[in-house]
């Protein structure tokens, strides 16, 4: 017992001081990164990066077509001009806003309503979702979208119906939803599913779904009837997440991701599934983000190593442009890693799961773990302790580092 | 001392310190005969709680070997802490339990459990079974302690320091029904106290621990007959009976040394005389066990 | 023996049940009128809308209470046993020692258990009278976690208690507090699904402690 009770304090004091004493150094020794803002402009073909320096001074410049920052910077004035689709209203101050850009009609209603942000983040994917699913009208009795009133939930391969007031399925619903499912050969369990559920928003569009085996379907209530479509796509696209869009422009029904990491628009008319040129995304991993404008898309996708932006065309989507940005590590980070050997967390900004998990692994901490160990070895010989103890620690100091160390050295016997 | 073959309690070159600094004792041994009543006296910090917290398996020993009915205190079996019953410092109990709830806890540990003396005690205390020991005087507290030991009718009773915080009325009713159990049915009893005077009355052996040893190991009867303090009117200075060695704790108040030994009186006048010293004042005074302790100890 | 065990341990145990379980249910019975409140306020299917839509679980308020009622709990069982060093009349009964230890715990931790059964009855069976079963697990789930921190709570503190020496007691204490703050890391629902498996051995483990600070005790490492 006495022995269970040693390896357990130890190796209690092993887990906790893996996870906070490098929760307690980034305290220490905090990093702060902010990336630039990345637009792309209409009047120059450029990419165009505001960006706050180290000096706190905001540098507005231009990207060449391989994203090599160009000579000479921006005013803020200059700015406005070169990115008319953001700073319309400044430039409509300064009675500045041209008729036309690179052929395009250009006024304030034109730019209001043909824009829209769009963002991802892992942590919405990346939880325990509840697995009742409220279900709204599309098509209200009256003009403005009401809250739900109803969810369904799949049982025994059926689609229920539930009346949040009364707490009861119901029936004739539940059947013709069951029917349409069945129909059109959605194969359960459902893989994942995006739906906006408010009723301030211009339209419903009810749910994307996919299905067990990666197929995507629309589905909606409309005057209490189901409304489902199944969208056409190459077999070879096995589809991982959705995120639906109901925007004011009325185009595009939402993004959608595959297993390969292929990132695609979902276009409202004729279903029709577009790839998007932005190389490997990973939405359980990495924050997506859309800015959408008359003339351009910047679509931003930020990982743990980096940032990386590309600009695509509004109307078929071809790349005009991109730029990237790799994280370098602060001095203290880099000096981290030769202190801890790894990290060990149980809460992530990319998840909302408790859980642990073990961030990094660093082999330039061995340099330190070699040294503890040695102490140490010196140390239990000094206290006169057995060999195999002796050796047993020491390899455990070797291989858990300081973690293993502190509270080797603190508890006796 | 080992007039009874069987010994309860035996302890062997035990050797203690306080962590690992200051020798508290060091290849102590004894033991403790059947049926007899042991006091185990010491002043302060000489080490007779250790001595118990030992014997019961509360502190393990550095060196040394203890058993008890044959048992190595450190795996004591059920059965036998069953034979043993326990008093700690200060009469502690389960304060929280009332007296009756108290009885029937223990009542269900020891096959032997006599409920007649338990009670028989608690009606001298005027308390009803439903009270609180946490809500009775010390002195009560220390008879509930005493019932309960008296109830497990255990072979050995292990008692320390039960004088611990009794008035005299106390002392002496603990005494008394300790003893009378005792020697009636034959008990072993190993105890510690810092009062000394009562003991007389209780104890049939002593141990008289000092710093780091035993200082003497004897019944007491026979530590009361052989063990004499002498008074001697003389203008020699003290120097000179410490310097020789001969006896015990030499000390002078004014022109009267007092001093203490083993050595008949013939003995004692000889050796006086050996050393150029007027003996014609010389008196043997009668001692209690305190004198006696006292002179083996020394005052300070 | 056992029953005669048992009884010393609800002794010192009971009015700290009947505390902790009035407060649990009262905790409990607060949070059904909130819902109630809110359900006759703005309708039943509100109470739906913002448990899906907002992850909210209307039960916030019991979270921390199953850890203070492990720790009263773990206080009121052990700390007699250590004022005056009683814990030596314990060890002196005649009862194999790890199973005396092992009988201590096990009726702290069948209290506790009872405190949150019958909290989480009330809860649930107040959530399956208005929500579907998905999601009245969902709130169960959440409310695991926090549950386990009870338990956990108490076997620390028993083990900080039965503890003689100072030192230990501190680096007990402060192993306690890291361990149970990562109960409470994720306020998400669900978010603990996926670890119970770790955290029910943990718990499992954490008797040792117990057994090691009585261990200790019997070596004599008292301050």
């Amino acid at each position: 017992m006495k022995k269970a009770y040693n390896i357990l304090l130890i190796a209690l004091g092993i887990v906790v001081l893996s996870w906070f004493l490098p929760w307690l150094y980034s305290i220490v020794f905090p990093t702060a990164a902010s990336d630039p803002f990345v637009a792309y402009s209409p009047v120059n073909d450029r990419m165009i990066v505001s960006e706050t320096g180290d000096d706190k001074n905001l540098a507005i410049y231009s990207l060449d077509a391989d994203g090599n920052r160009e000579d000479g910077s921006y005013t803020k004035e200059q700015r406005d001009s070169l990115l008319p689709q953001i700073y319309y209203t400044q430039l409509m101050a300064r009675e500045a806003l041209p008729d036309t850009i690179a052929g395009i009609e250009v006024g304030v209603a034109a730019f209001k309503h043909s824009q829209w942000v769009f963002s991802a983040l892992p942590r919405d994917i990346n939880k325990v979702m509840p697995e009742v699913y409220l279900m709204m009208e599309s098509m209200p009795a009256r003009i403005d979208l009401e809250d739900p009133k109803e969810v369904f939930r799949f049982r025994d391969g059926k689609v229920e119906f539930i009346d949040m007031e009364t707490n009861a399925v119901i029936e004739g619903r539940s059947k013709r939803f069951t029917d349409i499912f069945n129909e059109r050969g959605f194969a359960l369990p459902m893989r994942a599913y995006s739906a906006n559920i408010t009723s301030r928003k211009p339209y419903d569009e009810g749910y994307l779904m996919v299905d067990a085996n990666g197929d995507l379907y629309h589905t909606k209530m409309q005057a209490g009837r189901p409304y489902m479509m199944k969208v056409n796509k190459p077999d070879s696209v096995n589809v991982a997440h959705v995120y639906i869009m109901e925007n004011i422009d009325n185009r595009h029904l939402g993004i959608v991701s595959d297993e390969n990491h292929n990132l695609y628009v979902l276009e409202r008319a004729g279903y029709r599934l577009i790839p998007l040129p932005v190389g490997k995304v990973d939405p359980e991993k990495e924050k997506i983000s859309i800015v959408k404008n008359i003339f351009n898309w910047v679509v931003k996708v930020t990982g743990p190593e980096g940032v990386r932006w590309t600009a695509l065309d509004s109307d078929d989507y071809h790349r005009l442009a991109s730029y990237s940005k790799t994280y370098t590590e602060s001095a203290s980070q880099k000096a981290a890693t030769y202190i801890f050997p790894y990290e060990l967390s149980f809460t992530s900004v990319s998840d909302c799961y408790a859980s642990p998990r073990f961030e990094y692994f660093s082999w330039h901490a061995i340099f330190l773990n070699v040294v503890l160990a040695v102490i140490l070895f010196v140390v239990y010989r000094r206290r006169g302790r057995v060999a195999p103890c002796i050796a047993a620690c020491s390899v455990i100091t070797l291989i858990f580092g300081i973690f293993a160390f502190i509270p080797l050295i603190i508890v006796k016997n | 001392m080992n007039r009874n073959s069987e010994s309860v309690i035996s302890v062997k070159n035990l050797t203690q310190r306080y962590g690992t600094g200051r020798v508290i004792y060091s290849d102590l041994s004894f033991e403790v005969p059947k049926g007899r009543i042991l006091g185990l006296l010491g002043k302060n910090g000489t080490g007779k709680t250790t001595t118990i917290n030992i014997l019961m398996g509360y502190l393990r020993p550095q060196k040394g070997e203890c058993r008890i009915f044959g048992e190595n205190i450190t795996g004591l079996s059920p059965a036998t802490r069953a034979r043993i019953a326990l008093l700690i410092e200060g009469h502690v109990q389960y304060s929280f339990m009332t007296i009756g709830q108290i009885e029937r806890f223990y009542s269900s540990f020891y096959p032997k459990w006599n409920r007649d003396a338990y009670y028989e005690l608690m009606a001298k205390l005027h308390v009803s079974p439903g009270q609180k020991i946490s809500s009775m005087s010390c002195g009560q507290r220390s008879q509930v302690a005493l019932g309960l030991i008296l109830a497990q009718n255990a072979d050995l009773l292990v008692l320390d320091d039960f004088s611990l915080g009794l008035d005299p009325g106390y002392r002496r009713l603990f005494i008394d029904y300790l003893r009378e159990f005792a020697k009636a049915e034959e008990k072993t009893v190993f105890m510690t106290s810092h009062i000394i005077q009562d003991l007389e009355r209780l104890i049939d052996d002593c141990i008289m621990l000092d710093y780091g040893k035993i200082l003497t190991q004897m019944p007491v009867d026979e530590l009361l007959r052989d063990f004499s303090r002498y008074t001697l009117p003389t203008d020699a200075p003290v120097e000179k009976f410490t310097e020789s060695g001969l006896f015990i704790n030499p000390g002078k108040i004014k022109n009267e040394l007092e001093f203490y030994t083993f050595k008949p009186l013939d003995e004692v006048r000889s050796q006086l005389s050996t050393l150029g010293v007027d003996v014609s004042g010389l008196e043997r005074r009668e001692m209690s066990l305190e004198d006696a302790f006292i002179g083996l100890t020394g005052k300070y | 023996m056992e029953k005669a065990l048992i009884f010393k341990e609800w002794v010192k145990t009971r009015m700290v049940f009947f505390i902790s379980l009035a407060l649990a249910v009262c905790v409990a019975l607060y949070a059904v009128l909130m819902m109630k409140r809110l359900i006759e306020l703005k309708g039943v299917d509100h109470l739906w809308l913002i448990m899906l839509l907002k992850d909210n679980s209307f039960i916030d308020i019991i979270k921390y209470v199953p850890l203070v009622i492990g720790l009263a709990l773990g206080v009121a069982q052990m700390a007699p046993e250590m004022a005056q060093k009683r814990l030596k009349l314990t060890l002196h009964l005649p009862y194999p020692q790890g199973k005396l230890v092992g009988l201590m715990l096990l009726t702290g931790l069948v209290e506790l258990l009872v405190i949150f059964v019958i909290q989480a009855l009330i809860i649930g069976i107040y959530d399956a009278s208005v929500l579907p079963s998905e999601l009245v697990w969902r709130v169960m789930l959440t409310t695991l976690p926090w549950y386990f921190a009870g338990f956990t709570a108490y076997l620390f503190v028993t083990s900080i208690c039965l503890e003689g020496t100072w030192a230990r007691r501190v680096i007990l204490a402060l192993l306690g507090i890291a361990v149970l703050m990562i109960f409470f890391l994720q306020p998400a629902l669900e978010a603990y699904n996926g670890m119970m498996l770790i955290i029910l051995i943990t718990t499992l483990l954490l008797t040792i402690l117990s057994f090691g600070s009585i261990a200790r005790f019997k070596e004599g490492r008292q301050d």
